[in-house]
């Protein structure tokens, strides 16, 4: 009602209102993310008469809360930026102060390391400074392992950190999820109460910091909350319920992890934090901390390879070859692929140590059946391992697994190698006798060389010869009986013998009358077995392109296959057929006796020493065992044959049946009875003629391999190249390279130049037995080279000069394996760079990382600050506004207040004229 | 444009903590003199100071390398003026026995003081170095290079070996003087005793020709000696050169060093001059921050509403 009394009540109650709710912007001057709130006063509806209207006094509309939506959007983006930065730029100064402080540096080490051998490098024998030079060697290891250390430290503590945050991000949706529900009694924004509002948004600025988010707000002022990459995001808060966030650490690679929303429940993967401290967190472990640990790594295991090689060709005090001056403990691991350990699982590396890293599943089939994946490569291969007892081997990716409890058939096991180069870092030398300072060999001239040369000895490491790589090497049957196919060939080789084997057989059963022979070369073009090449201009031509092409054919040591037993560097060689006791044949071809020859002719065939007569049956008969053994036993050899029915089997050794009568099949073969058979050939013998008496043709070798060796399947008809033979091939244990080539030490060599008319210079390489080893045209760049090594002169050498190059003994003073090894200080061994440039390398790196952040912080606190200001405009409560508000309402609720007097007076009035 | 009172208060407060930060920052610096207290306050000069360090000290060891190869030349330089004085000796004792004046027994005196002169000798080629090693055995100085055998004649046991060391500006050094080199010249053959210890034949030889009055012998002696007087004076020149070679290579290490200790002062040492002007001037914001800030604070409307 519009009177004065109603205005007036209506107005002091009002003025009431708009004071309490200034003293309630003074009292909470420092609150925390409040929001000045103001009293709005409203006209109230005027009252009308007739043609006027007559004003209602005022009320209060509502108490309207300071907020601009923008400006807090604004303030949220801009402190997840500045919290994004914090870590980065706390964690990133700690590794700068851990890398680049003198006193913990890996650059310094390296340094000492080098200096003390630069000094050992003037005194090689000087003891007290071998120790000195293991102990800073020793100083470097441990100096690898203790920054390796601390970063995994580092690794924990940001991990750590990440599931701290992890926890409160949690608390605060909770937290968020419970004010959405008191939101939910309001369906208007401007009608829910503004301190439930200001603790919203109090929380959201809180998670704000710890994580990028996207808000979306209701009508009511509900809020969705969604975290993760832009356009990938996913719901943390929805309305009343909020997921739980939980961060895992896979245990096989460092500085990495996973956050997992709602672990218990659906077990989404999050694509990733943007921004906010945690997503500062994940960007400082993935992008510097995880490459940092790989780095350091690969700088170990690049520097330790490199410094072994170099020891492992030197000579120690006491004579011996150099080993390994470092190791590095590789960790594998072995599991059923859901992390469940497998054991009875041995694992060995082939030397050197490849640089890589395995990921493998292996699985088994059953006997000798394997089928791998590599996961790096995903490539699938089926492989044949092999059966000792009860342990099953199997070799692959350089690596050598050994199961010694069987694994279940058909369920994959996962291997995986763990470089952590600098974790297992150590010293491997104890004894300052045994650092390796001298050369292995040394070079003497002769006396009557035409001049003083200065030559030079370097080491050249064993690898795969480029011309013979395609080449099946007997390596992979080592330890294994198996069937290989060979087509003959005159010019191209069937099979390698590599140096170090420990024994092997090659055997094959041709057609009756074939004259497929083995030949064996080494691989300097030295021929061994066969018949000579020498007048054959066009043959050697079509073989040279397998042999350097400076190298020149040789056959000062080759046998005539006639020759039966031979033997060349150590290695017995034996070519024919070779059995022990009670060996008998395969089944007699069934061959005809032709009109107007002997089957076999005089002489072709060599028992035990003794030259068979002819063979020959009656025109048109067929060749039986029984033929063959009266033969045998005619012949004067000391060798009896007999005659024995044995069921027949197939090629897989099931017996064969009749199809006809169901009974067994069976058939006659001879039985020879002789501690040892031993069938040479003869002058004319041929391969086809044992392959008569069913036996096979064999080139048999015992005693270490000395050098690469080739096989070649040779049929001296050339239309017969091609023909496609089925061999049988054996090899025993391969010497790894890790080992000295055998007697490499006690070797000695000589060198012997000479020049035929119109010829370039050549040289001979022969060894100390005098044996011919390799002929070869000479050239200055590529020196001679030698098993092992290469020798350079400073001016070329006279035909007659002769070198020859032997063991280095009891050069206790010699520096030379040294001198290599303080090379490596220069040299670029670790991605195109020196070891001490490497580091420095990652630690500027980081201090980019630290710069750009230390920036990115700056720039981001000054819109962090603007955005604060610009709510506290909004916001904010200044006092001296609260207090002109504060006078303001004070007289107007006076004035109001006088109204109500007023009224009185004029009721007083208008009571006291009706008396 | 209004300031919420508590933002106002926050501000201040904020850049009075931050001065008050970089004037401790300050005082710690000049205190320890250092430019930065810590790698990560400026990861340019730390770096930097990694690389300094790591010339520094490669150029020490250098130094120490070449002091101890210089005091080896010297040693085996003074071995060959020894031997050198020696042989001229041996060389006026042969020229007198040449001289039909001295008697039987004078001869056989010289020849006595000649075989003294052979032990001597072969004590001088097995001259050991301050850690032990033979100085003129090549790369087998463990054990000693002249090995007297029962009858007398002497056996070269060591090699042929020239070692080097390797200086940082890529030159080689060759460090030692072989057997080979000391008596014969130098040469790199298989026939070890003919030729490093004919020396020792020769004097051998000199004297029983002087037992024996036989003055051919003498003569071809004395033939023997002078060429083994020139290898001898070849070797020392070498040692000579050897030597320049490394005054020249110290004299320049030391001029790098000195350099390099000035590059590194500059980027490790603290400018006190200039920290020292920094450290005023923060102050003065600092107290000015603080004194405008109480005088500003006591500016609200409530103190006048009494």
């Amino acid at each position: 009602m519009s009177d004065l009394l109603a205005i007036g009540t209506s107005a002091t109650q009002l003025y009431q209102k708009a004071l309490t709710t200034v003293s309630n912007n003074v009292a909470n001057l420092n609150s925390v993310g409040y929001s000045r709130q103001e009293a709005v006063l409203i006209e109230n509806t005027p009252a009308q008469y007739g043609v006027h209207y007559l004003g209602g006094g005022a009320f209060l509309e509502g108490i309207k809360r300071s907020y601009d939506q923008f400006i807090e959007q604004n303030l949220r983006t801009s402190a997840s930026e500045v919290a994004t930065q914090r870590p980065l730029v706390h964690y990133t100064n700690r590794l700068i102060d851990m890398l680049g402080s003198e006193d913990n540096a890996l650059a310094p080490a390296f340094d000492r390391f080098f200096n003390v051998a630069e000094q050992l490098s003037l005194n090689a024998d000087s003891i007290p400074l071998r120790v000195d030079l293991l102990s800073a060697a020793d100083f470097l290891a441990g100096r690898f392992r203790n920054l390796d250390q601390q970063l995994r430290d580092l690794d924990t503590e940001s991990g750590r950190d990440m599931s701290s945050l992890a926890s409160q991000i949690n608390r605060l949706a909770g937290q968020l999820a419970s004010v959405n529900q008191q939101l939910q009694k309001n369906t208007v924004r401007d009608a829910q109460a503004p301190a439930l509002l200001d603790q919203r948004d109090r929380l959201l600025n809180e998670l704000a910091g710890f994580t990028g988010l996207h808000v979306t707000e209701a009508a009511n002022g509900e809020v969705d909350i969604s975290i993760g990459q832009p356009g990938n995001l996913t719901t943390l808060v929805s309305r009343g319920t909020h997921t739980e966030l939980s961060v895992e650490f896979p245990v096989d690679r460092p500085a990495s992890q996973h956050l997992v929303l709602d672990k218990y429940g659906r077990n989404l993967t999050l694509s990733g934090i943007s921004r906010g401290e945690l997503g500062g967190l994940a960007s400082f472990r993935d992008d510097v901390l995880a490459p940092l640990m790989f780095q350091l790594n690969v700088l170990a295991e690049s520097f330790v390879n490199e410094v072994n090689t170099a020891h492992r060709s030197g000579m120690t005090l006491a004579s011996e070859a150099g080993g390994d001056l470092f190791t590095l403990t590789r960790q594998f691991r072995v599991d059923n692929g859901s992390q469940q350990p497998v054991a009875g699982v041995r694992i060995q590396e082939a030397e050197p140590p490849a640089l890589q890293e395995h990921d493998l599943s292996v699985t088994w089939f059953g006997g000798e059946q394997w089928q791998v994946l590599d996961h790096r490569s995903n490539q699938v291969q089926a492989l044949q391992g092999s059966v000792q007892g009860d342990v099953l081997q199997l070799h692959v990716a350089g690596l050598t697994l050994r199961f010694e409890q069987l694994p279940l058939p058909g369920n994959a096991v996962r291997v995986r190698s763990d470089s952590q180069a600098a974790q297992g870092i150590a010293l491997a030398v104890t004894d300052p006798r045994a650092l390796a300072a001298a050369l292995q060999y040394e070079v003497t001239q002769d006396s009557d060389n035409a001049q003083s040369l200065t030559s030079r000895l370097s080491a050249v490491p064993p690898s795969a010869n480029p011309l013979t790589e395609d080449i099946p090497s007997l390596a992979q049957y080592s330890g294994l009986n198996r069937p290989v196919s060979i087509a003959t060939s005159r010019t191209q080789p069937a099979l390698q013998v590599p140096a170090g084997l420990a024994e092997f057989q090659i055997a094959f059963l041709p057609e009756p009358g074939s004259s497929a022979q083995i030949e064996l070369f080494s691989a300097h073009f030295n021929h061994l077995l066969g018949a000579s090449k020498a007048g054959d201009p066009a043959a050697l031509a079509a073989m040279q392109p397998r042999f350097d092409n400076a190298e020149h054919y040789l056959e000062t040591h080759r046998s005539a296959s006639s020759a039966g037993s031979f033997s060349y560097r150590g290695l017995d060689l034996f070519y024919g057929h070779r059995a022990a006791e009670f060996t008998q044949s395969v089944a007699i071809p069934a061959v005809q006796q032709p009109a107007n020859s002997d089957l076999i002719d005089q002489g072709d065939l060599v028992l035990n020493g003794v030259a068979m007569p002819a063979l020959r049956i009656a025109d048109g008969a067929t060749l039986t065992a029984q033929h063959v053994a009266d033969w045998v036993n005619d012949s004067g050899s000391a060798v009896t044959a007999s005659v024995v029915t044995i069921p027949m089997t197939d090629s897989q050794g099931n017996a064969l049946t009749d199809p006809d009568t169901g009974e067994a099949m069976t058939h006659d073969v001879v039985r020879f009875s002789h501690a040892m058979v031993q069938w040479r050939f003869g002058a004319q013998g041929k391969s086809g003629d044992l392959a008569l008496l069913g036996l096979s043709t064999g080139l048999y070798g015992s005693g270490t391999v000395p050098e690469d060796l080739l096989v070649y399947m040779a049929s001296p008809a050339p239309a017969a190249d091609g023909t496609p033979l089925q061999a049988q091939v054996r090899a025993g244990a391969l010497a790894s390279a890790g080992d000295a080539a055998p007697g490499a030490l006690d070797e000695q060599f000589t060198v012997h130049f000479s020049q035929p008319a119109g010829q370039p210079l050549r040289y001979e390489v022969r060894d100390a037995n005098g044996t011919r080893l390799a002929l070869r045209d000479f050239d200055m760049q590529r020196g001679v080279a030698l098993p092992g090594f290469s020798l350079h002169f400073d001016r070329a050498p006279a035909a007659g000069d002769e070198f020859s190059v032997a063991a280095n003994r009891d050069a206790r003073g010699d520096n030379r394996n040294l001198l290599t090894l303080i090379s490596l200080r220069d040299a670029e061994i670790v991605n195109q760079q020196t070891v001490h440039d490497y580091y420095v390398t990652i630690v500027n790196t980081i201090g980019n990382v630290q710069k750009i952040s230390t920036l990115n912080l700056q720039a981001s606190e000054i819109i962090h600050d603007q955005a604060v200001n610009e709510k506290s405009v909004v916001a904010g409560v200044n006092l001296d506004q609260e207090a002109a508000d504060l006078i303001r309402f004070q007289q107007a609720y006076q004035a109001a207040a006088q109204i109500i007097t007023t009224s009185i007076k004029l009721f007083d009035t208008l009571l006291s004229s009706s008396r | 444009m209004k300031v919420a009172t508590n933002q106002y208060f926050r501000e201040l407060t904020r850049l009075l903590t931050e001065q008050g930060g970089e004037v401790a920052s300050l005082q710690a610096r000049l205190a320890s003199g250092e430019k930065n207290l810590l790698p990560s306050d400026d990861v340019n000069t730390a770096v930097k100071v990694l690389d300094l360090n790591a010339l520094m000290s490669h150029h020490d060891t250098q130094q120490t390398n070449l002091k101890n190869l210089d005091s080896r030349l010297v040693q085996e330089e003074s071995v060959m003026a020894s031997i050198g004085s020696m042989l001229m000796r041996v060389q006026e004792l042969a020229v007198m026995g040449a001289n039909d004046t001295y008697s039987a027994d004078n001869r056989r005196t010289m020849a006595a003081e000649i075989r003294g002169y052979k032990e001597q000798l072969l004590m001088l080629a097995n001259s050991r170095s301050s850690d032990g090693s033979y100085l003129f055995a090549g790369a087998k100085s463990g054990s000693p290079p002249f090995v007297a055998a029962q009858d007398g004649t002497v056996q070269y046991q060591g090699d042929a070996t020239r070692l080097q060391i390797q200086l940082d500006s890529g030159q080689v050094l060759e460090v030692n003087t072989t057997g080979f080199e000391l008596f014969a010249g130098g040469s790199n053959t298989r026939n070890t005793s003919l030729d490093a210890g004919s020396a020792f034949a020769t004097l051998e030889n000199l004297a029983l020709a002087l037992e024996s009055a036989d003055r051919d012998g003498i003569a071809a002696q004395m033939d023997e000696i002078d060429s083994l007087r020139l290898n001898m004076e070849l070797a020392r020149t070498k040692i000579g050169v050897r030597r320049n070679v490394i005054e020249v290579r110290a004299d320049i290490l030391e001029e790098q060093k000195v350099s390099l200790t000035g590059l590194l002062s500059e980027n490790k040492d603290l400018d006190y001059t200039q920290a020292i002007t920094e450290l005023s001037s923060r102050m003065l914001a600092l107290e000015a921050a603080q004194t405008t800030m109480s005088k500003i604070s006591q500016l609200v409307l409530f103190n006048y509403l009494r």
